[in-house]
């Protein structure tokens, strides 16, 4: 199971390679932006993202991340090289959020790996059923913003969200189906926010994860839909989430027909 | 009849669902969360103890409003969006037209663009680093340590004045381009037809790629 995380995550950072965006591609960013968050302050206190901008130091950071990624893949028990790579994509996080201007809100591949900080088995397990509860409970949240600050309600909302976080997409394109879909959307406002309303039922139900399992495999494509919705409709990438979808993956029936295949040969 | 058959369908199924979610969710799981939390306590007496301040922690800074990782906020597009007439876009500006910067990745875009909505904010009226510095720490922390802070936490003019310098090579180096002048342009995009963009740019600023 840590092989296959952890070779997820190397996909991960392969993505951030082909994407400009480890912290030694960067080009030295030269602004700061640690918004009011504490533990950006603190990173930003401890002149880490500071540091981290400079090209050598970037660079060692890089080749020390991925190679202690590799290293889990291929020894998944070496605890201290997970501490690295765990803490390694904690500060990428933070100095590529510093340097962007805002913080990322992709936060799956931070998530997924700290199970495997743990040392015992046991203790792996309670860790990773609590990461299971954080993503449900995050996507709860989620749900619980749009009713409280409104979102939900007002009518208007999902096309105009469509429209505003498009509008420098339609300077460049206006024909195609991409195009007609999301003209279809902002034309149709009360179609829209059923989708809108939609997301957040979706968001809401995952509070069932919570209490049982039995609903994990909906609670799986419940999400993938509302990532590729999102993808489709605002452009939103889910790359560096989809780590969050191993929580809701049948990890113990995998396990079991591994065994039986490693028994029978 | 009809009406009433389809009623009590209605019915009987909803209490079937009802019955099957209240044994599930109630009944079922209450005990498993009981035996799960049992279990911390028993394996890990610390985590136990630490569970409830994280609790704690996260419900307080939703209250707040102020993210704090790994306390994460879930907040992305939950508030109203009332109508625009017109939205304002950053954009790239060559000789020969517009760079299309909707090619780039999710990845390089947010980092080509947001920080240059980042920087036009930070050159018009600051970001609200300073005055969150002193709602946080005047009058706390000693003189000299609040400036520590805000040496840290705050963009100087130096850092300003590099902007464009840094946004050309990351431009670069993204676009594949090697050479000529390239302008960063503010706009608007109407919400009319077709949703057309203002003729009128305000130019943030103009480098040369070398």
């Amino acid at each position: 199971m840590a092989r296959v995380i952890f070779s997820w995550l190397f996909i991960i950072l392969l993505y951030f390679f082909f994407n400009n965006s480890l912290l030694s591609q960067l080009q030295e960013p030269v602004l700061i932006a640690p918004g009011s968050d504490n533990t950006f302050w603190l990173a930003h206190l401890l002149h880490i993202p500071q540091l981290l901008s400079k090209h050598w130091p970037a660079l060692i950071f890089d080749m020390l991340l991925t190679t202690s990624c590799l290293i889990c893949i291929i020894l998944p028990m070496s605890r201290s090289v997970t501490w690295i790579t765990v803490t390694g994509v904690w500060i990428l996080f933070i100095c590529y959020s510093s340097a962007a201007g805002k913080p990322y809100a992709q936060i799956g591949y931070l998530l997924a790996p700290l199970p495997f900080l743990a040392f015992k088995e046991n203790r792996f397990d309670l860790l990773w059923n609590l990461f299971r509860y954080w993503v449900c409970l995050l996507y709860f949240s989620g749900g619980l913003y749009k009713l409280y600050y409104g979102g939900f309600f007002y009518g208007d909302n999902m096309s105009q969200i469509i429209w505003q976080a498009n509008a420098d997409w339609f300077v460049f394109h206006n024909t195609g189906t991409s195009f007609e879909i999301k003209n279809y959307f902002i034309q149709h406002p009360g179609f829209a926010q059923r989708f809108y309303r939609l997301a957040t039922v979706t968001d809401l139900l995952m509070i069932a994860g919570l209490f049982t399992k039995r609903f994990d495999r909906w609670l799986l494509v419940a999400l993938i839909a509302f990532h590729v919705a999102n993808f489709m409709l605002l452009g939103i990438s889910f790359a560096e989430q989809s780590l969050i979808f191993a929580a809701f993956l049948p990890w113990p029936a995998w396990g079991r027909y591994y065994n039986s295949i490693k028994s029978d040969d | 009849m009809g009406y009433n058959f389809s009623a009590k369908v209605t019915q009987t199924l909803f209490s079937f669902v009802f019955v099957y979610l209240f044994k599930e969710v109630v009944l079922y799981t209450k005990f498993k969360k009981i035996l799960f939390l049992k279990r911390i306590y028993k394996e890990w007496r610390a985590l136990f103890w630490i569970l409830p301040v994280c609790g704690l922690a996260q419900v307080f800074f939703m209250a707040k409003g102020i993210q704090n990782i790994p306390f994460f906020l879930y907040n992305m597009y939950s508030k109203p969006h009332p109508p625009r007439d017109s939205f304002a876009v950053y954009l790239v500006k060559l000789p020969g037209g517009y760079y299309d910067h909707k090619q780039l990745t999710n990845r390089e875009q947010e980092m080509l663009l947001n920080s240059v909505g980042y920087f036009d904010n930070l050159s018009r009226d600051g970001d609200g680093t300073l005055q969150s510095i002193n709602n946080r720490f005047a009058g706390r922390i000693s003189p000299r340590l609040l400036e520590y802070f805000k040496e840290n936490l705050y963009n100087n003019a130096g850092n300003l004045a590099a902007f464009p310098q840094w946004w050309a090579r990351y431009f670069k180096q993204v676009s594949g381009l090697k050479a000529g002048p390239v302008s960063v342009v503010k706009s608007y995009v109407t919400a009319s037809a077709g949703y057309p963009k203002s003729v009128h740019d305000s130019v943030l600023f103009t480098v040369q790629l070398k």
